[in-house]
């Protein structure tokens, strides 16, 4: 069966029959100490699908923020508040996490 | 033997019937001299009704108490209060009322309002709701159109920075686009002079006219001679809260001092006048990179005021020399990417590089206050090219020239 979902899509491991998705298998991101720590501004209040736009280029992306933060952030997008801090994981971990 | 009192146990007191003989009863008819004014009229209406069947019996002649007070129509009497009317305001004959004069402010009585103006009770309260509806929708209208300008100022920082910049010629390499900026290193991570606060701008467009006197002549002439638009003054407010504020501060200080010289002795440029600067900022219809000059930078550093060190290069620990090349580089062409990413100050990809200390800073700090004012006198540049081969009163009047930096 052909891959349904590319790389950065937090499905790509997820098994696919037919018409349906199987059990979401999690994609986990590395907490790593050298993670920038950043409290979302009203620029981004909202929008994870803009800040991973601006920092790694894909939209698709803004489910990273959800991974590396699951305690501070739990319902997309609604809480991404501005004054919330959030640790961003940076382009080369995401990339050999990944694999894209 | 008498009989024994009997004591009355009923509960009730006995009545005493007081008797009238015939003779006090008043049977002299009253006095003529007090005539009723009505008994003529009555009377007579006696007469008029007798022939329709109508018995005098059956006309209610009782009195009406009347109040002894004036009637007064602009005081609010309420539904189903009795209010005496003299006779004589009685009006018996209809009288034609504008329906749209009906709602006179204070009118009679309620229950006289319907009846007198010829509008109904449902008909009031038809238009009353109709009244009320009506100002809810215009109530809603405006709370939606309160949360669209709500939303649109929520908005205004995505889709595009108004505030106002002086910046260098877009491929420009000198000063804070020059390789090693130094002091100037800071203006290169926002692309020029972002005021922080909205400055005071002042411009003035001018027309000269030369005049010319007529002898014996009871008026003036005038020659039109040229139009120009005057030097443009910017009163501007700088704040530093932080060491990184205090170096932009520094930066912008320094960057006008610089832009007054010209490039000389060992520049590369060296002959060259002061470089032009462009003015941007408040829309596109406002200063979209307006070319002009520094002719004269006044800044007063005041005594009454905190001063901060500008040691090191910003408070957060980042190295901003990725950002400044990524700036350098695509500035020029500003996208909203580099724009958003700026004023988060957030390097792209979340790189987290440690930062260079600028040594000269560390080792011998700057200060500068934590709030200064600062004056620029610009003076607006138009190249001769310009104005001969893109100027028309008509393109800058539909407004396409004024975003094209025509001033």
């Amino acid at each position: 069966m052909a891959q349904q979902y590319t790389s950065t899509s937090p499905y790509y491991l997820t098994g696919y029959s037919q018409f349906f998705l199987d059990v979401m298998v999690n994609r986990p991101i590395p907490k790593l100490n050298g993670d920038l720590l950043f409290t979302i501004n009203t620029t981004f209040q909202y929008r994870p699908d803009l800040l991973a736009y601006d920092l790694y280029g894909d939209a698709g992306l803004w489910w990273v923020f959800y991974q590396r933060n699951p305690n501070s952030l739990t319902a997309p997008p609604l809480d991404f508040k501005a004054g919330t801090p959030i640790y961003l994981p940076k382009l080369e971990t995401l990339k050999t996490v990944l694999g894209f | 033997m008498a009989d024994p009192e009997v004591q009355d146990t009923s509960g009730y007191e006995e009545v005493v019937q007081e008797t009238v003989s015939d003779s006090q009863i008043d049977t002299a008819p009253a006095p003529v001299g007090d005539e009723d004014p009505y008994a003529a009229k009555e009377q007579a209406l006696a007469n008029e009704l007798a022939g329709d069947g109508v018995t005098v019996s059956s006309i209610e002649t009782a009195a009406t108490p009347v109040n002894t007070e004036e009637y007064n129509p602009y005081l609010d009497y309420g539904a189903g209060t009795d209010v005496a009317v003299p006779t004589a305001d009685v009006k018996t004959q209809a009288t034609s009322v504008n329906s749209q004069t009906a709602s006179l402010p204070g009118g009679t009585g309620g229950t006289f309002t319907g009846a007198i103006f010829g509008v109904n009770a449902a008909g009031q309260a038809a238009a009353q709701a109709l009244g009320q509806a009506a100002g809810g929708i215009v109530g809603q209208v405006i709370q939606t159109q309160n949360q669209q300008n709500n939303t649109n100022l929520a908005q205004q920082p995505l889709n595009t920075d108004w505030r106002v910049v002086l910046r260098l010629a877009p491929n420009s390499n000198y000063l804070y686009n020059a390789a090693d900026a130094g002091l100037l290193a800071p203006l290169k991570v926002t692309n020029g002079v972002i005021f922080p606060y909205t400055p005071s701008i002042s411009t003035a467009y001018k027309a000269n006219y030369s005049a010319y006197d007529l002898t014996h002549s009871n008026y003036r002439g005038y020659f039109y001679q040229n139009s120009y638009i005057d030097a443009v003054t910017v009163n501007a407010t700088f704040t530093a809260q932080s060491t990184s504020d205090a170096a932009y501060v520094l930066a912008v200080i320094h960057f006008f001092r610089c832009v007054t010289k010209m490039f000389y002795g060992q520049d590369a440029q060296r002959g060259s006048p002061p470089p032009l600067v462009f003015l941007s900022g408040l829309g596109d219809y406002q200063f979209n990179n307006h070319p002009c000059l520094v002719q004269q930078f006044n800044y007063t550093l005041p005594p009454d005021v905190d001063y901060i060190s500008s040691g090191s290069p910003n408070n957060l620990g980042l190295n901003l020399n990725p950002l400044q090349n990524l700036y350098s580089t695509t500035l020029n062409a500003v996208s909203p990417t580099v724009t958003r990413l700026a004023s988060a100050l957030l390097p792209p990809g979340a790189q987290n590089i440690l930062p260079a200390p600028l040594q000269g800073l560390l080792n011998n700090p700057t200060y500068v206050p934590s709030k200064i004012d600062i004056v620029l006198t610009l003076l607006p540049i138009q190249s001769r090219q310009q104005v001969s081969q893109q100027f028309s009163l008509k393109g800058f009047a539909n407004g396409q020239l004024l975003k094209g930096g025509f001033w």
